[in-house]
């Protein structure tokens, strides 16, 4: 398969892909969405304007690519920290403390996509709610430590996990990055709170 | 009044100041509701007021203003709910239930201005979102009286309640979003026994939330 505007194979076009998703979110973290424009975008990428145009229908459809791609990152980040941990309790602290980092590193991109990006409505949402479920599923795995835990409410890790995204989304928000590292104690606390006895989880914070 | 002409009032203002910027954000409430937060234009509000752009103007510098003024007059309706359950009759516990259980309430009741002002506004301008989550640690403080109620809740992670409120709310803004309020009433006891487990433990906070 030839790349979109004419040459090369089908890696080469999910190169371009790629660079212009890059690119995106590089644009519209500096400027904000509305003021992004896909003939920015493709320059930026280093491409002929109609490039955008091959790949995508519209800026939307690219935000919402650069969106998963943002949280597919975020995710796998969190997956990999906790398979190092060896108790569950430390696996969250591992889990927030890689979440975070990554949050560090990419404060503007994280900033667009966690609150700009719904201003495209329905398709944001859905993202948004697909990725908060896959650190649910994390989370839930702390039902198995006790049968207190197992009664909770099922919307527990649901109201856990977007309470701490609105956590670090104020502090985005405030432009307050290097506050980031202090919320992980409190966050791993938080979280920890329905399934461990308060002392323990104070205890692996401290 | 709505879907007035906005040439009749060019010339003469006959309300009082208040009073009209008051009609104005109700207004804009209405406006946004019909087109949405990004496509609103002054013609839509001015349309629903049934005000000329110099009553506008004389009221709001910009279209932003009248938005973030109408954003306030949401939340502090959201507050008023909030805080009229809290001085009703009962044990706190009742009367956060009774609080949750009014601002569910009111969101589908307004679901397409709650829509609007919780989750639109948020996502099209910096100083919408900074509101939303000043109100969110509003809510927050408020939660936090639970620790004076209950003694070993003071012992709680310094974020308990902001986590609670915050993660309440997105839930909720989904549901919004997405044009499914009907969905919200029933969460209502889940959300409420989410909120109290911290103060009241399981047990207590299941039989409070099923009452």
């Amino acid at each position: 398969m030839r790349s979109p505007h004419g040459r090369g194979s089908r890696r080469d076009s999910e190169e371009e892909r790629e660079r212009l998703v890059d690119a995106f979110t590089r644009v519209a973290a500096e400027r904000g969405y509305a003021e992004t424009e896909a003939a920015q975008v493709a320059l930026v990428a280093g491409l002929p304007p109609s490039a955008f145009d091959a790949h995508f229908s519209g800026k939307r459809q690219c935000l919402l690519a650069a969106y998963d791609r943002f949280f597919d990152r975020l995710v796998e980040e969190i997956e990999d920290a906790m398979e190092l941990g060896a108790a569950w309790p430390a696996q969250v602290k591992a889990g927030v403390g890689a979440a975070l980092g990554f949050v560090v590193e990419s404060a503007g991109p994280a900033r667009l996509f966690a609150v700009e990006a719904l201003s495209v409505g329905a398709p944001a949402v859905e993202r948004y709610d697909a990725a908060i479920q896959r650190m649910v599923g994390l989370l839930r795995l702390g039902r198995g430590r006790s049968a207190k835990a197992a009664a909770l409410p099922p919307l527990t890790e649901a109201v856990l996990v977007a309470g701490a995204v609105s956590l670090v989304t104020s502090v985005l928000l405030a432009e307050e990055q290097v506050r980031l590292v202090e919320l992980e104690p409190r966050l791993v606390e938080v979280l920890l709170l329905p399934y461990a006895d308060a002392g323990e989880a104070r205890e692996l914070v401290a | 009044m709505t879907g007035g002409d906005p040439q009749r009032w060019t010339e003469v203002d006959p309300e009082p100041s208040g009073e009209l910027r008051e009609l104005l954000i109700a207004a804009f409430g209405k406006a946004t509701a019909e087109h949405g937060y990004a496509n609103l234009e002054i013609e839509h509000v001015l349309r629903h007021a049934g005000v000329s752009r110099a009553a506008f103007e004389a009221h709001f510098a910009s279209m932003e203003q009248g938005l973030l003024a109408a954003q306030d007059a949401f939340f502090d309706r959201l507050w008023l709910d909030v805080a009229g359950a809290c001085e009703e009759p009962g044990d706190w516990p009742v009367r956060v239930r009774g609080a949750l259980s009014a601002v569910l309430a009111s969101l589908v009741e307004a679901s397409a201005v709650a829509r609007v002002f919780a989750v639109e506004a948020a996502a099209a301008s910096l100083a919408a979102a900074e509101r939303q989550f000043a109100a969110l640690e509003r809510f927050a403080a408020l939660l936090r009286e639970g620790r004076r109620h209950y003694p070993a809740a003071a012992y709680l992670p310094e974020a308990t309640e902001r986590a609670l409120v915050g993660g309440i709310a997105s839930i909720v803004s989904g549901h919004l979003l997405m044009e499914d309020t009907e969905a919200l009433p029933l969460l209502e006891p889940q959300l409420v026994e989410l909120i109290l487990i911290p103060y009241l433990g399981e047990v207590e906070a299941r039989r409070v939330a099923r009452a």
